[in-house]
This record gives C-alpha cells, structure tokens and sequence, in this order.
C-alpha cells in the first residue's frame, strides 16, 4: 500500500494509482512520521510519497519578507529536521521506500528583475535540494521524485491551478498527477532493479536515415545538417546510455559488407564497431536474431527493449516473443530524441546508482562470449583447468553492502529463493550474530568478474543446525563448477560454526530453472542434510577441477 | 453527452453505466466535497475549458454543467 503524505490536498491523485492508497491527513505528515503508532508505520505501508509544496513548507516565510539570508537559513533548518524524521522513519520502520519531492518555490516573485539582491527564491530552492540529494544518498531506502524536472520539462503554470487551491487546497491539476505518478513508476522500478538490460536497434531508418543497401555508405542521411542531425543527435543519446551500463546490440535486415565501412568509417557515426557487443546483421528473421541474442548473452528475453522504424519488425518481435519491450517508433522524426528520453530511457533504463561494473558493462560481456566460444572443442574438465579460476570468498564483508543487495534484486535464474533484499536488510544480516553473510569474487584469465555469488545463511548454533536463506550466482559464471566450489566453501565456514545439519530453503519462482537443476543435484532425501556428506559430495566436485581459492 | 458522462465517471472513479443526466450531487456518494473538485478538474483537462470560481461554487447537477459545458464548446 502507498501512503501519500503532503502539506497541500493531493488526494486526486489517487485515480493515477493502481494500488492501494492512504492518505496521510492534510499537513499532519510530521506528526506521523514521529508517531509510531500511526498508521503510516503499520506493516501494510511499503511506499510512501511525500509531497511537499514549497510555497506552503516556507509561507510564513517567505509571503511576508523579501528573499533574505535569515530565510534561507531557516528553510535549511526546516528541510534537515524533516528529513531527520524521514530517515528516523525509515529506519524504525524498515522494509520501507520512501519518495520525497524536490523543492519548487512559487515562479512569481516582486524581486523579479533585481540585479543587487543577494537571495533569491532560486538559491533557496537549490540550497533546500541540495539537502534533500545529500540525505538520498545516504539512505537507501530514500528516492527523490523529480519534481523540479516535471516542472522544467511541462511549465510550472501548466502543472498548477489556482481555482481549486482556493476551493478546497488542491494547487496540482491532473497533468501534474499523471506527470508524478509516472515519475514515481519509473524510479520505483529502477529502485527494485526491474529495469532493461539490452537495447537492441535497426538500422536503416533508425539510426540513420535512408536505406544503406539503395543510397550505399554516403548516401545515408548522418550529418551536422538538416535531417542527418536528428540522427546524430539521436545516436550521441545512445552512446551515453551505453555509459549507463546499458548494452547495444544490432538485430538487422542488411548485407554485412555494405554495414562494415558505415560502422568503422563513417565520418559522422557517433556508434562505432565496437560500441556493439553482438550484431545480428543478416537476412534472418529478427525474431529468430532476437532469440538467439537472449541465448548467447544469457539473459531473459525480458532484459531486452527493441527500436525499430518497422512496424511490421515491431509486430514480429511482439507477436513471437512478447516478453520483449517493443515501444512504439515516433512518426514524426524530429521528436526523435526526446521520445527516446520519455518513452524508452525514463521507462526501461533507469538507475539509481552508477557503479564502477555499469561502466564496462560491455566489456565484460565481450569477455564472457569470448570465454563462451573458447569453450567450445574442450572437454569439460580442460577448459575449467584452462580458464584458471580464481575465487574469493568474503565473508559479512561490509564494503559490498550495496554489490549484495543489487545481486539478490537482478539474479532470477541461478538463485535459489529469489528473495529481494534492500541494503538495509543486509547490512543487519551482517550485524546479525545468527546470520553468516558470503559473497563469492571470481576471476581468471579472461578477466576479473568481480562479486558474483551471495550466500545468506541463518545459523542456530544451539541446535547446530543452518538454513540457507539465500544462495545465488550470477548467471555469466554457472557451468563451470563454481557453484559445487561456492557451496563446498560456505559448508566449511559452517563447520567452524559446530553446525551439523543443514536445510535448503527453495522457492520456485519460474525464473530459476538452472537453480535447481543445481538443488536437485545436491540435494539429499531429508529436509534436513548431513553437512559433512554434502561438503564431501561438493569437494569431490571440486578436486577434479583445478579452482584456486585465494 | 456519452464523452461527458464517461469523462464524469472517469473523474470520480465509477461506473459509467451507474451515471445518467439527470442526476445531481445528492444522488452520487462518489460526488462529496472532493469529488466535486476531481469532478470540475477532470471535465477541464478533458474538454479544455475553465469554470468560473463561481460556477464551481455553485455547480450541482450533471444537467447544468453539461448545459455550460455545452455552451463553452459550441458542439456535440
């Protein structure tokens, strides 16, 4: 349920929701974020919107003095104590997302055209946000709604109404409503990490204008001029969601040769050969491209979105494999970019965070096709000796608090229980003396991989026994015995803490079909499993391969 | 007169088939003092007209606005 909280009347937006809503009362949200017995902390309550207008939070203020330096002071003051209550909140709470707004203050001032005034409303509002971003960044479980976007992009006088202000406190009309409530939607779903991984892209008519195979290599339209713009500008986008960690991949109906001198040479291609981490260029059907992208970087078809100008491609995709996003291509070209903003990026490919592995998300799935292909002519037993593997375990390690928690919210196909965990929850779990928290860090000679593998297990040293809570490996190192070697290292850090029996906990999810194939292998009659035999049955694994543990 | 009566329902979160003309503020419980706003704000989004502060002050039966509605637009 979304609790709504707000020192002006919202409850309008209620239509723009489809779950379940409460509606904290008018200007009360202080009160209730303190009183613990408030409905706000009641365990039904899993999101909470806070929208604060920032004429309201400052009238007092700022309605009866010009802009001046003791006002902003006191706005400071006021924005670090509510969200000093925020994060005591969310805190006590726990399993909890929280939305505050950005600060907007009203467009119209008396002040308007002064050149020698040291404040104005502007430095308020930036001073306020940049409280409101530094809180954000320290708090997981804290989002910022974007609401000094919204206003930029629509216009403050198109988002708010006077008349109704004045007939019953509501200052928002729906444009607003429909522009928060989408706002919210895409930040909630890059919070839980269900955003897109791939993006896959034609060519002919959608990066470039024109057909390469009719116009050939310079006859295409990618220039500093006229239409050619539009797509120059369109791919300059591109290149920097690639930055994002989003991957590029090409599923198009050409003649490869033609495309080669177009992708290495052309003087204004912003996307180069090696921007693309694999090109289906053939005269296939791109259904049949698409599914075989999924297969050979290993993701879900549900990771992919795909562009193209075509309706009849688009139908195709969407007909055959409707887990694939097929969003609808403008009509009017010169909107290019900005549909691709609105209706592609903001929608699938948003983040809340930017690590050091979005950065060379490329490259890293470069390595894995690489280690992929070398695979193939090797026994089993030859190419895992001849990848040299290198594994780290670390152990309640604090400094990939933020690694774990993104892991147990992306992997679906090789985890054993799916559970979602914020970096909240896992921060106690390694507080937790009853809970024992692994990652597992891979390497050879490909490449570092980094943290992979999570193990969550929760330890009951009286009865000496353990539940595996969570257990999961991210899908680019399953196959190659890693997994046997992961489980056969936690089972020896369990002995050290006397456990003897061990249970799985494992919930189908539909999703994780590879892990249990994997559960079915180690798993013995009993609910509850001999640790002893399933570590021999895990290092008898391990002995034929050669893994370092370092 | 289908356009508005399903842009009212739209507005206060029912039925379309439960609405009919003739109806006014004291036969819809959906139509309180908030739904009136919704009501007001959501027939000014979708026929892109504005009511006076005093209409809307006074405003009660669908058979009114829609008259009023009616008049701003010059059609249907």
């Amino acid at each position: 349920m979304i609790a709504f909280l707000s020192n002006i009347n919202i409850e309008p937006i209620k239509g723009f929701f489809e779950e379940e809503t409460y509606f904290g009362g008018f200007n009360q949200y202080a009160l209730e974020l303190i009183d613990e017995k408030s409905r706000l902390h009641s365990k039904e309550i899993t999101k909470v919107i806070l929208f604060i207008d920032g004429e309201e939070f400052l009238r007092d203020l700022i309605c009866e003095q010009l802009p001046n330096e003791n006002i902003l002071k006191e706005a400071n003051e006021r924005i670090i104590e509510l969200l000093a209550m925020i994060k005591q909140y969310i805190s006590k709470k726990g399993d909890v997302c929280f939305l505050i707004n950005n600060i907007v203050l009203p467009v119209h001032s008396v002040t308007f055209n002064l050149k020698n005034r040291a404040i104005d409303f502007l430095d308020i509002e930036i001073s306020m946000n940049k409280k409101i971003k530094e809180a954000a960044k320290s708090i997981h479980d804290l989002l910022i709604l974007d609401w000094e976007m919204i206003v930029k992009s629509i216009g403050f006088n198109n988002l708010h109404d006077d008349k109704f202000w004045y007939l019953g406190r509501i200052k928002l009309n729906n444009k607003a409503f429909a522009a928060i409530a989408e706002n919210y939607q895409n930040l909630v779903s890059a919070y839980q990490g269900k955003t897109k991984k791939v993006l896959v892209l034609d060519l002919d008519n959608t990066l470039w204008g024109g057909v390469i195979g009719e116009e050939g290599p310079n006859g295409i339209q990618l220039s500093e001029e006229g239409q050619g713009k539009i797509y120059r500008e369109f791919q300059a986008v591109i290149k920097l969601l690639k930055q994002m960690g989003a991957l590029l991949c090409i599923n198009s109906k050409n003649n490869e040769n033609d495309l080669e001198t177009v992708l290495s040479s052309h003087p204004m291609m912003i996307l180069k050969s090696d921007d693309f981490l694999v090109k289906k260029i053939n005269w296939n059907d791109k259904a049949q491209n698409m599914k075989e992208l999924a297969q050979e970087l290993n993701l879900g078809l549900d990771s992919f979105v795909f562009i193209d100008d075509n309706p009849v491609e688009r139908e195709n995709i969407q007909k055959s494999l409707p887990e694939v996003v097929v969003p609808e291509f403008p009509k009017d070209i010169s909107t290019l970019k900005s549909w691709f903003f609105e209706s592609v990026i903001y929608k699938y490919f948003g983040k809340i965070y930017l690590g050091e592995e979005d950065l060379n998300k490329t490259d890293q799935y470069k390595t894995k096709l690489k280690r992929d292909s070398f695979s193939i002519g090797l026994t089993m037993n030859k190419f895992i000796k001849s990848l040299e593997i290198k594994l780290k375990i670390h152990h309640n390690p604090t400094e990939y608090i933020q690694r774990i928690a993104q892991l147990t919210q992306k992997t679906n196909q090789f985890n054993f229980t799916a559970k979602r965990y914020s970096e909240a929850q896992i921060r106690k779990f390694i507080e937790d003396d009853k809970v024992q928290v692994f990652g597992l860090d891979y390497e050879d000679k490909f490449g570092k991989e980094g943290l992979i593998g999570v193990a969550i297990l929760k330890i009951n040293q009286e009865k000496r026994e353990a539940e595996m809570d969570t257990l999961l490996l991210s899908c680019r190192t399953i196959g190659k015995d890693v997994e046997y070697v992961f489980l056969g290292e936690i089972l020896k850090k369990a002995q050290t803490y006397n456990i003897l029996k061990i249970k799985f906990e494992f919930i189908e999810t539909g999703k994780n079909e590879v892990a249990k194939t994997f559960y079915a292998q180690v798993k013995g009659k009993d609910e509850w499993e001999d640790l002893e035999s399933l570590l021999i049955k895990s290092l008898e694994k391990t002995k034929i391969n050669k893994i370092d543990i370092l | 007169m289908e356009r508005f009566l399903s842009a009212v329902s739209a507005a206060l979160g029912m039925d379309v088939s439960s609405l009919s003309i003739n109806l006014s503020k004291n036969d819809i419980s959906e139509w309180d003092s908030l739904g009136h706003l919704k009501l007001l704000l959501g027939l000014e989004e979708e026929f892109g007209i504005q009511f006076s502060m005093e209409e809307a002050g006074t405003l009660s039966s669908l058979q009114d606005i829609f008259n009023l509605i009616k008049t701003r637009t010059n059609h249907e």
